[in-house]
């Protein structure tokens, strides 16, 4: 009997679960289309699954096509150790003086892209090149090719390759001159023929040689300003390295196609540039004479007008050519060229050699800095150089100044007539005690044992409750 | 009579002063007169001296009296003079701190505020001083001469007068608020004169630091 109990109660409502009633089963029905498809969409959601994406590639694993945002391409000082935005900047630089400089050029396909990476043929190639304009055909043969792998290999381990800097500092591709005119049309065959070789625009010209319609242009002597050149593959390029004066942007482009130099599949860039205009020197500098020390002051750059201002550094030297303080002593942001220039070389300071900085980098905000530790009586050379944040540093004038001996005011307290007679230290009941000493703690102690008793006996009056302040009236 | 302050009020044991004043340290009180070593590098004028005191209300009976501990901290900047003896300013620059902590009594005759609502509380203090003084001659260091070290401290005492004038009878709907909220029972704006012997209680190697002053600020009493 005990066990039949449940058995029935199951049974029962089996047989209500089974024999609904009309209006109960058609909410029912309803409640389960809106379960499956509730179960569809976290499906769909789960698998990263999109018409959209099916419909491009098709594949079973739903995967859209690889994009520009699913490579990464660095450059690095130090193999494996990738630059950011600003510590590349300030190490390209390095093109205006260095240009045997190693660099290291990354390129890895992002983890989060290995899906889309499957649906790649591994056919494919991936071509690295520098230049302008590489991703258009006619002037890809004119970049530099950097490397050609096939995609497999790119998959597994990505690129690195080591070249220098004088590489990078070089036009390839489609190199933009200023060109005096169009070329002269000598009509067509045809007579919708238009356009042809209308270059437009100086350093930045666009279009040009690109002629719709017809077997020849039949415009010509329209071109104004610049036009596109393109370099043959086997012409010399232009080296920078070294002679940089302003600034220059290399390109770098990623390629993933059918063939080498293809970009069927994906083409992706970075800038490189490289800035080398140094800010404008701060105006008003002075340097006064300190124990020990000197004082440099100066008004500072307008970051309005310089707006990639970084901040300052303050450069010494001991008289006119020596270092004063050892490399490394400081921090600084500067990676020009002043760092590659002996010390002992003249004019240290005009030329921003990095051996001679005398303070850690200062920021935009400050005027003015003390340079420590200096010898009395020997006469240094200060200067203020104002750094961008490609790490360039304006030119300096240097301004000489000798250290001298000044009186501290515990210096003039000490010494005079008569002399101040405190000789410091914290302990408050050092020496001899006096008369008016002994009676002044006495009367402290004779305060604090007071203020004790009362509280004891407020305490014991009220329990330990604090002070209440009700209403009196 | 109405009270200004018969509504129900939140029990009431400290009292928090944020206080501000010029000071000028009484260095050359050591010398009586022959010389004047601080008046010539700092100038003859006072310099603002900050100051935070917390006072434990004891008891109460006619009048509160507690006791009270504060800190606070003053800085005066000068040029040293070439060592050359041109008695010529240089741009070099020397700097004087005061770090005073002090522990007072403190007697709050607010009788007739709480019983007649007058807003006005004389009040007096009496106490000791430990004032940590520092000299830095502009390297970022303590300077030394003639066997001493221009950084130590000195005890002393003090004693003190003034006048809170109480101001919840400006608004006092908030001042109840303030209360109900916060806890704060009254709050007022106060002006004090004090003198501060702080010469080392009879020591005579002590740097004489103390002054007679005024200062003025704002007192919570919660």
């Amino acid at each position: 009997m005990s066990r039949s109990l449940p058995l029935f109660r199951r049974t029962a409502r089996a047989r209500r679960a089974s024999t609904p009633a009309p209006g109960a089963r058609a909410s029912r029905a309803a409640r389960l289309r809106v379960v499956v498809l509730a179960a569809v969409a976290a499906a769909t959601v789960l698998a990263g699954w999109s018409p959209r994406a099916q419909a491009q590639s098709g594949g079973t694993s739903g995967t859209s096509s690889l994009s520009g945002s699913d490579v990464f391409l660095g450059v690095q000082k130090v193999k494996n150790v990738n630059l950011n935005d600003l510590d590349r900047a300030i190490f390209l630089n390095r093109a205006s003086c260095e240009c045997k400089r190693t660099a290291w050029i990354k390129a890895v396909l992002n983890v989060s892209a290995t899906a889309k990476a499957t649906q790649v043929p591994s056919t494919n190639r991936v071509t690295m090149y520098l230049g302008n304009n590489c991703d258009d055909l006619r002037y890809t043969t004119s970049c530099n090719k950097l490397a050609s792998v096939p995609f497999s290999d790119f998959r597994l381990n990505g690129l690195l390759i080591q070249t220098d800097v004088s590489v990078i500092a070089q036009n390839y591709g489609a190199v933009t001159t200023s060109g005096s005119g169009g070329t002269s049309g000598s009509g067509g065959t045809d007579a919708s023929g238009s356009g042809g070789a209308t270059g437009s625009g100086g350093a930045t010209g666009s279009g040009g040689a690109t002629g719709s319609g017809g077997t020849a242009g039949s415009g010509g002597d329209s071109g104004s300003g610049g036009s596109t050149v393109e370099v043959p593959p086997d012409a010399e390029t232009t080296a920078l390295c070294g002679s940089l004066s302003d600034g220059f942007t290399q390109t770098l482009w990623l390629f993933v196609g059918t063939n080498e130099g293809k970009n069927d599949t994906l083409s992706t860039s970075m800038p490189l540039a490289m800035d080398v205009k140094p800010p404008p020197a701060p105006a008003n500098v002075k340097v006064a004479a300190a124990n020990e020390a000197l004082i440099v002051s100066w008004d500072a750059v307008d970051k309005t007008i310089t707006s990639d201002l970084q901040g300052y550094q303050v450069f010494c030297t001991r008289t006119d050519q020596y270092q004063v303080f050892g490399d490394g002593t400081f921090n600084t942001s500067i990676d020009t060229c002043g760092d590659i220039i002996t010390d002992g070389a003249p004019e240290p300071l005009k030329n921003v050699n990095t051996h001679f900085i005398c303070s850690d980098f200062l920021s935009v905000s400050e005027t003015s800095h003390r340079i420590k530790i200096l010898q009395n009586g020997i006469m240094y050379g200060v200067g203020v150089a104002a750094v961008d944040k490609q790490g360039n540093a304006s030119p300096m004038d240097p301004i000489y100044m000798t250290p001298v001996e000044t009186l501290d005011f515990y210096r003039q307290y000490r010494h005079g007539d008569p002399e101040g007679t405190a000789t410091g230290g914290a302990c408050a009941v050092a020496g001899r005690p006096s008369r008016g000493g002994v009676a002044a703690g006495a009367a402290a102690t004779s305060l604090a044992a007071i203020a004790v008793a009362l509280v004891r006996r407020r305490r014991r009056r009220s329990g330990g409750a604090g002070t209440s302040r009700g209403p009196r009236s | 009579m109405t009270s200004i302050n018969s509504h129900q009020q939140s029990p009431q044991h400290f009292a928090l002063e944020l206080r501000f004043g010029p000071y000028r340290p009484d260095v050359d009180s050591e010398f009586g007169g022959k010389r004047t070593p601080y008046k010539d590098f700092f100038g003859s004028g006072r310099h603002l001296m900050t100051q935070v005191e917390l006072d434990y209300q004891i008891i109460r009976h006619v009048g509160s009296l507690g006791i009270g501990a504060s800190l606070g901290y003053f800085k005066q900047t000068g040029n040293n003079l070439y060592a050359s003896g041109s008695a010529q300013q240089s741009s070099d620059t020397s700097s004087f701190r005061l770090l005073p902590f002090a522990l007072s009594a403190v007697y709050r005759f607010d009788l007739p505020y709480e019983r007649a609502g007058i807003p006005v509380v004389p009040y007096g203090k009496l106490g000791l001083d430990y004032v940590f003084w520092t000299i830095n001659n502009g390297n970022d260091e303590v300077p030394t001469s003639a066997g001493g070290r221009g950084q130590g401290g000195t005890l002393g005492w003090h004693a003190a007068v003034g006048l809170s004038l109480v101001l919840d009878f400006l608004d006092p709907t908030s001042a109840h608020q303030f209360d109900s909220e916060m806890g704060v029972n009254h709050t007022h704006l106060f002006f004090e004169y004090g003198h501060f012997d702080v010469s080392g209680l009879g020591q005579s190697n002590r740097l004489h630091v103390g002054d007679t002053t005024w200062t003025a600020g704002l007192m919570f009493e919660f």
